[in-house]
């Protein structure tokens, strides 16, 4: 329940501004043209609604916050602003309320309530409701519009950013020459799967500069393109790497962020220690509530291989930004483990032409 | 001539063996070795080799560990696939290297001068 009680700056300058006014109002309400005599009610009544008021305010801020933390997003406007309504003007007419029967059950200077004076009170507060809620909304959506535009721009240069890092790395010159050098060696002893070898190596290729662009990709393209990756390991390292792959169909549409698959293979292989007695297992599986599991068994280099984390950080600062929560890497002694939240794609039609498929 | 080969990758070691074969049919390789561990325990248990062929990118990690483990009497050559900063330092030693795919000459010129 922390950070409930937050206010905007606007909320604290329009409650300064508006909190006298409507104190005036309320006390002209109850003692009429008094007021303008009774120096009492000005030392007795003004501050004692003032405060009563500022309870109300702090109640009404709890109450957004609340909603808002629950439906925080600029598409949950409606429902925000609805329940916003359901609560708060109910919440608006007991402060009235309150106020008006304390006067009255104390007989603050004299003062004996009247249903004139408690309908006048409800019509000041539900438009008080009315003017500041709209206005703290348009407020709140105005800023969440914002983030929004930060973050797609951030989501922007981080794609840039990543590109030209896969660039680096993925179109790694170390693996791109470790797989010419197996080619070579293929050509002589076996020229099919020489053949093969290029197929793959190429479709490897195509995929990693075509999707570099795309922030997100569908089970189905990453899948397939995880399986010509493995080919190429497969041909260099034989018996040494095994790759299991067990996608539930419902899932093929489903997306996750670009090039995730081959980061955390090439990851694995590069931080662990391989061979035919000891084969290094790679399982890909989905789970039920949407996620993606790579799993692999722990055989840790003695001496750690050089490393800049961009693999895992790039995923995570991925999913961060599209705000999806679940991304985890989980690791004992004998397994690593990631787990990648898949995203519903609801423009499954429009998104699979959208995106380049090579295969 | 004997020579201990370190490879990882089986089909780079078929067309290294052949290579080799084919410059000198009299040369023996008295060893292959695919990781770090097994090229530390070989030369541990054999007579050192004549000449070694060395991949630096070894399943378990760089093939410079083997060197920290076991003091090695014979001239050893580096091979790799790749000549990234790794190889600079190869022109600051005496150590010679071979860069992947393998060109005969090359590996005949290298054979022929550790022969002597």
């Amino acid at each position: 329940m922390k950070g409930l009680m937050k206010f905007s700056r606007l909320q604290i300058m329009t409650f300064l501004f508006s909190m006298p006014i409507i104190d005036f109002l309320v006390n002209f309400i109850m003692y009429d043209n008094r007021i303008f005599k009774d120096a009492e009610i000005w030392l007795v009544a003004f501050p004692l609604i003032f405060i009563l008021g500022m309870f109300s305010f702090v109640g009404h801020v709890v109450i957004a916050n609340f909603i808002r933390r629950k439906y925080p997003l600029l598409q949950h406007t409606k429902y925000r602003i609805a329940i916003l309504a359901f609560c708060i003007i109910p919440f608006m007419s007991l402060s009235v309320l309150v106020i008006f029967l304390l006067f009255d059950a104390l007989h603050i200077l004299g003062y004996q309530l009247s249903a004139v004076d408690l309908r006048q009170g409800f019509f000041i507060g539900f438009s008080v409701n009315l003017i500041f809620e709209t206005l703290y909304e348009a407020d709140y959506a105005l800023e969440k519009y914002k983030e929004g535009v930060e973050d797609n721009k951030q989501m922007q240069q981080l794609s840039v950013h990543q590109e030209f890092a896969t660039l680096k790395s993925q179109v790694n010159p170390h693996f791109l020459f470790n797989c010419f050098n197996t080619l070579s060696s293929l050509i002589s002893e076996d020229k099919n799967k020489a053949e093969q070898f290029l197929n793959e190596l190429s479709k490897v290729y195509r995929y990693l500069l075509h999707n570099n662009q795309n922030e997100l990709s569908s089970v189905e393209n990453e899948i397939k393109f995880i399986q010509s990756y493995y080919k190429l390991l497969q041909t260099r390292h034989g018996e040494a790497v095994s790759l299991n792959v067990e996608i539930d169909k419902r899932y093929r549409n489903y997306l996750l962020p670009s090039l995730s698959l081959q980061l955390l293979v090439e990851n694995v292989v590069k931080h662990n220690a391989l061979s035919k007695s000891k084969p290094l297992v790679i399982d890909i599986f989905t789970t039920a509530g949407n996620k993606l599991v790579v799993n692999n068994n722990l055989q840790r280099r003695a001496v750690k291989a050089p490393s800049n984390n961009v693999g895992l950080d790039n995923i995570r600062m991925k999913y961060e930004l599209i705000r999806q929560t679940g991304f985890q890497v989980l690791e004992d002694d004998k397994n690593f483990t990631v787990v990648l939240p898949l995203i519903w794609n609801n423009l499954a039609e429009l998104k699979t032409s959208e995106i380049t498929n090579p295969f | 001539m004997r020579i201990l080969i370190v490879e990882d990758e089986e089909l780079a070691v078929k067309k290294l063996t052949k290579m080799l074969y084919t410059i000198d049919p009299l040369l023996i390789i008295e060893g292959v070795t695919d990781s770090i561990e097994s090229s530390i325990e070989w030369l541990s248990s054999h007579p050192v080799p004549d000449l070694i062929l060395m991949d630096i990118e070894l399943s378990d990690g760089q093939s410079f560990e083997i060197l920290k483990h076991v003091k090695i009497q014979c001239p050893v050559v580096f091979t790799t696939s790749y000549d990234g900063p790794v190889i600079k330092t190869f022109h600051l030693s005496e150590s010679d290297y071979l860069l992947k795919p393998i060109q005969k000459e090359e590996l005949a010129a290298l054979l022929a001068k550790y022969r002597q």
